[in-house]
């Protein structure tokens, strides 16, 4: 087989860095707890923003400021980035016991933050007064989120 | 009064062109997650676009060539084709991330998924490059662009402290939860998204192809003093409606569903509709700029016959070049691929390409041989200068950023 020539070895160095740098979460174990942690705040902050997103366009459509394939398109987004941050932190390995006793929290939080949007996803295929019944639990789930993250954070 | 209107048209065009994806990401993005701290990036990014494209569109109006084809005979066949593989790859990936927001914008009112309309929105890009006369083509989606105005007005009807705006301006801090390394990803995806290398390309053959001479230099500095500047606010006001409204949320950017958002707060369902079709006529536009730019930058550096001026069966080959970069643009999007990750790393590249670009496009502006008496006077060398510094520096920390910022996730 031919050698490769300088040039060329450090070219795929250098894509395969920045491939490397495109995976944002890898998954398997986590060598360090603080990297866990962080993983945990970056999963957190993602489900915040989703929930976030979902409760602003929800509010728009209510007091009729947008229009409904609008709206659905962006719960639909939401929802989307909320299922690749758990998924993603579902695959990390805790790698000691204080972040396995972390895991659930994150976990279960995001979970309910997913039911929450998928309730109100199928609340906006019918009216209004369903689509603020399904609002309603977005305001306490963002207030828990951002108090876990803050947590986390510290 | 035909020359001033003419003068006008450029201007609005020039204007309503100026925002594509890359813009309407990075300035959302980083209005979202650093409010206004990183608006004077904005403004360094449109000065140099600025400085560059003057030198690009007078290049074309003195020699009546495009800037391609003078760097490979002012630089030579093998620095041109680093450039060209350079710009085309990163152009590609450009095209990608147009094409899928062209099938966003349509999508977000059409309840059916955008990747279902990537084939739609690739066709409808190939017909009009096929079929529609360059300066129309120019007019009606540069135009239509301007329909992003309603983020200006959004900005207004918000209501915000115009202090405290321009306090974070003018002190930028660095948010808690954002590190140096993530803002410097971003004050690099600013500039890339200014910068965009297509544009320059694009903006020179455009001339080449309008048939500029030394008598349309005014129209030139018009084009470029007046309408990118102008342009450049519009990528401000998007900015500021996502520091205004998404921030204190707490929402980022993550799809470009996310960006019009603002805009429906502040404006309910009229300025929606406007957004979202500014959004699809910035798209759309830049997806036949970009088409443009692949099909330019082969021709030119291989010497075929090309542009929309001379008959398709005369250009054959740049007309198989424009509907290759339109399929596989297509095809790449079909693939399911983050339309929102796929313009940050393409205007991120881009700031990493930034020197092959503008550095044959600096010496062919500065030779007197080619240009004359007007070969760059001593601002246009001063700023030129200290650009070419700056991009220098951004296209080496463009990479190691991406990987210690993950792509800018943190």
């Amino acid at each position: 087989m031919a050698t490769m020539s300088l040039r060329h070895r450090v070219a795929v160095i250098l894509v395969s860095l920045v491939l490397a740098g495109c995976v944002t979460n890898p998954v398997g174990r986590v060598a360090d707890p603080a990297d866990y942690t962080d993983k945990a705040r970056h999963t957190v902050a993602d489900t915040s923003s989703a929930v976030g997103s979902a409760d602003l366009v929800a509010g728009t459509e209510l007091t009729g400021r947008s229009f409904r394939s609008y709206t659905t398109q962006v719960v639909d987004d939401a929802l989307a980035t909320l299922i690749t941050a758990q998924d993603t932190f579902e695959t990390v390995v805790p790698p000691d016991e204080a972040s396995a006793a972390l895991r659930p929290r994150v976990l279960d939080t995001v979970a309910a933050a997913r039911r929450a949007l998928v309730d109100l996803r199928a609340a906006l295929a019918g009216d209004d007064d369903a689509v603020a019944r399904a609002v309603e639990p977005l305001g306490p789930l963002a207030d828990q989120l951002d108090a876990l993250d803050q947590e986390l954070s510290g | 009064v035909k020359k001033l209107v003419a003068v006008t048209l450029g201007i609005l065009t020039a204007i309503g062109g100026f925002v594509d994806m890359g813009d309407l990401v990075a300035n959302a993005e980083t209005g979202a997650r650093f409010g206004l701290a990183l608006a004077g990036v904005v403004l360094v990014g449109v000065l140099g676009i600025v400085v560059y494209a003057e030198m690009a569109g007078r290049v074309a109006a003195v020699t009546t060539q495009p800037v391609f084809a003078l760097v490979r005979e002012r630089l030579g066949p093998r620095f041109a084709l680093a450039n060209l593989v350079a710009s085309f790859l990163i152009n590609l990936l450009t095209l990608v991330a147009e094409i899928a927001g062209v099938a966003i914008a349509v999508s977000l009112l059409a309840s059916v998924s955008y990747i279902l309309l990537i084939p739609v929105a690739a066709l409808a890009v190939w017909l009009v490059l096929w079929r529609m006369p360059f300066e129309w083509m120019e007019r009606i989606f540069g135009l239509c662009g301007l329909a992003l105005v309603v983020f200006i007005v959004a900005v207004f009807h918000l209501g915000p402290d115009w202090g405290a705006l321009a306090g974070s301006v003018l002190h930028p801090e660095l948010p808690a939860d954002e590190s140096v390394f993530t803002m410097a990803f971003f004050v690099v995806a600013l500039l890339g998204a200014a910068m965009t290398p297509y544009e320059v390309f694009f903006f020179s053959s455009g001339a080449v192809e309008e048939r500029w001479t030394t008598d349309d230099l005014n129209l030139n500095r018009a084009n470029v003093f007046i309408g990118f500047p102008l342009g450049g606010v519009l990528s401000l006001a998007i900015m500021a409606t996502a520091t205004l409204v998404l921030r204190p949320a707490g929402v980022t950017v993550d799809d470009l569903s996310q960006v019009t958002l603002p805009v429906s707060v502040a404006l309910g369902r009229v300025g929606l509709a406007v957004a979202i079709f500014g959004i699809f006529a910035a798209t759309f536009g830049a997806a036949l700029e970009t088409s443009l730019s692949a099909g330019y930058s082969v021709a030119q550096y291989l010497g075929w016959a090309w542009g929309k001026f001379v008959a398709p069966r005369d250009a054959a080959r740049f007309h198989a070049v424009l509907l290759g970069s339109v399929v596989v643009g297509a095809v790449i999007g079909l693939s399911g691929v983050d339309p929102v990750k796929v313009t940050e790393y393409s205007i991120v590249l881009s700031a990493a390409a930034l020197p092959l670009t503008y550095l044959p496009i600096f010496v062919v502006a500065n030779d007197a041989q080619f240009m004359g008496t007007k070969a760059n006077g001593p601002l246009a060398n001063t700023l030129g200068s200290v650009y070419l510094v700056l991009l220098t520096v951004i296209a080496l920390a463009a990479i190691p950023l991406i990987i210690i910022t993950k792509g800018g996730s943190g």
